[in-house]
């Protein structure tokens, strides 16, 4: 970890960060909006008509608030916008710095470059912590603001730190990508792909007739959302997204020391 | 300081360099000459670490280019030929973000060097313009140092103001016994701030020698006038090399004494004969041939 690349990095992000989290902070106000009465019947119709959609995006039911949270933002949206953000991110920070000539700049200095990749993940894993934290925010105001306050916030705590720890993985392999690729135009096409076969995965593991041994081949298989919601020990499946994202990256690292620049 | 030994680097899409050795002492300015896509930037990029030699080796401090860069470039300064700077970052923030990542922060150079440099530390580094952000980058590597600084087309775009600002920089830092490596397509420029030069070609060392011994290896070129044109062709063909023959006048380039052309001439009736010799541009054109742009 260099502490000069990551606050200069971070200050250079900021813009496009506050952006991100208005829009994960309105996610959750919104998550508990679509819990009043009136709105759950809305998407009770919704997921009778669509049962496959439904069951597709991870929809559950509104059992109760988190179980609702879950469903609506957990199961698709969130894990869609963990790999969106770091696959962008990722070639923001790394695959084009490397084209244009901006990471030989940030190499001809007394650094290892396994450190300098190591920073750089390290942003990846904070832009997935702050947008956890946005959403939480959004739905601790949802709750006093929809309903009075009334809900059980240690289970939406360990619910977006469970997600956030299952989204470091993805974090991970989209370095590796981004430092392994030969251009920019590689690994927005590598990333891209990678993915999509998490979101495909993901989703096809949730149909009937599919094997759901699909799932594991996500990082998001790491996140056990019932489980999390009645259990504070099944967050410790998610810590395991921690190692598993650092040795992503460790080994995008590795790839990056040898590889031409 | 600086040590290349049979150091050779290629590509799939081609260019390169090949079986290039070179020395650079403490106090020596080394400058590379060479056309576009001669082989200068690959010699730079693998001193600074950033690719692997395919054969050879590149030390600097007597330690390899490749593995041992994280702890060479403590005392390496570099400026690439097109800087790459963060499009947002405004120039100061940019420059100390690079002196922090760096190290070794001298506001009062940083100062006295955008004053020489002539370079306006407010506004978005987007905005300075292809000359503004090329000081830029000189100026971070310059406000450093280092023992060894390596620049690469350090002069390319700059107006000549700052070129003579850069000339004198560059000069300064010889006098203070560090060692400099950079790179050129102007022999001109070379031959202001350079104690050595090395000549590359298609990636190849063509020459390597001090700056003041280029003249030596001048040519020198004879005019003459023959009485007719057969006369010029048959000393053409007695001649045989570095010869140019139109109609009755043939051009003769010889390194050396004029000794042997003027007891060849006398078999010939020659009507005129100026001779001169060619200058430093001339001399480096002859090198490159074609390549130059």
């Amino acid at each position: 970890m260099i502490p000069a690349l990551f606050v200069f990095e971070l200050k250079s992000l900021l813009r496009r960060l506050l952006g991100l989290l208005v829009f994960a902070l309105v996610m959750g106000l919104l998550g508990v909006w679509l819990y009043q009465p009136e709105m759950q019947a809305q998407l009770r119709l919704f997921s009778e008509e669509l049962p496959l959609l439904t069951r597709l995006l991870g929809y559950g039911g509104s059992a109760n608030l988190p179980v609702h949270l879950m469903g609506l933002q957990s199961g698709f949206l969130l894990p869609v916008i963990f790999i969106l953000s770091a696959h962008a991110l990722s070639l923001r920070l790394i695959a084009r710095p490397l084209g244009d000539g901006r990471m030989a700049q940030r190499l001809a200095a007394p650094h290892r470059r396994a450190a300098v990749l190591m920073t750089l993940f390290w942003l990846l894993a904070l832009e997935a912590l702050l947008i956890c934290l946005a959403v939480l925010m959004g739905q601790a105001a949802g709750v006093f603001i929809f309903l009075g306050g009334q809900a059980d916030f240690s289970a939406l705590i360990r619910l977006a730190l469970g997600l956030m720890l299952s989204a470091l993985p993805v974090a991970g392999g989209m370095t590796w990508v981004a430092a392994a690729s030969p251009g920019p135009a590689s690994a927005r096409r590598l990333g891209g792909f990678l993915g999509l076969l998490f979101v495909g995965f993901m989703m096809a593991s949730r149909l009937t007739g599919w094997p759901r041994w699909l799932g594991y081949l996500t990082p998001f298989s790491l996140f056990k959302g019932q489980e999390l919601i009645t259990r504070p020990g099944a967050l410790m499946l998610c810590a395991l997204g921690l190692p598993l994202g650092l040795l992503l990256a460790g080994l995008g690292a590795w790839a990056f020391s040898r590889r031409d620049v | 300081m600086i040590r290349c030994e049979e150091l050779s680097k290629s590509y799939e899409e081609g260019g390169g360099i090949a079986g290039l050795s070179l020395n650079v002492a403490a106090g020596e300015a080394l400058g590379v000459l060479g056309p576009t896509d001669a082989g200068k930037s690959t010699l730079v990029r693998l001193l600074m670490g950033f690719c692997r030699p395919d054969a050879g080796s590149a030390r600097i401090f007597d330690q390899d280019c490749f593995y041992k860069r994280h702890e060479i470039q403590r005392e390496v300064a570099y400026a690439a030929a097109q800087p790459a700077i963060e499009p947002r970052a405004t120039a100061d923030s940019w420059l100390r973000f690079q002196a922090k990542y760096h190290g070794g922060y001298n506001p009062e150079k940083a100062r006295r060097l955008s004053e020489r440099l002539d370079i306006r530390l407010t506004g978005q580094a987007r905005r300075l313009g292809e000359a503004g952000r090329k000081k830029l980058g000189l100026m971070a590597a310059l406000m450093t140092d280092a023992q060894v600084t390596i620049l690469d087309e350090p002069f390319h775009g700059l107006d000549p103001m700052d070129k003579n600002a850069l000339g004198d920089l560059i000069r300064e830092r010889r006098g203070e016994g560090k060692a400099l490596l950079i790179t050129s397509r102007v022999l001109e420029e070379v031959q202001r701030t350079c104690s050595q030069v090395a000549i590359i070609r298609q990636g190849r060392l063509v020459l390597s020698q001090p700056v003041e011994a280029l003249a030596l290896t001048r040519q020198k070129v004879y005019h003459i006038t023959f009485k007719d044109a057969a006369q010029a062709a048959a000393f053409a063909a007695e001649w045989e090399t570095a010869v140019e023959v139109i109609g009755s006048r043939a051009l003769v380039a010889i390194p050396a004494s004029p000794q042997v052309l003027i007891r060849t001439l006398s078999k010939y009736t020659v009507l005129d004969l100026v001779g001169g010799r060619e200058d430093s541009e001339e001399s480096f054109l002859r090198f490159h041939g074609d390549d130059v742009v």
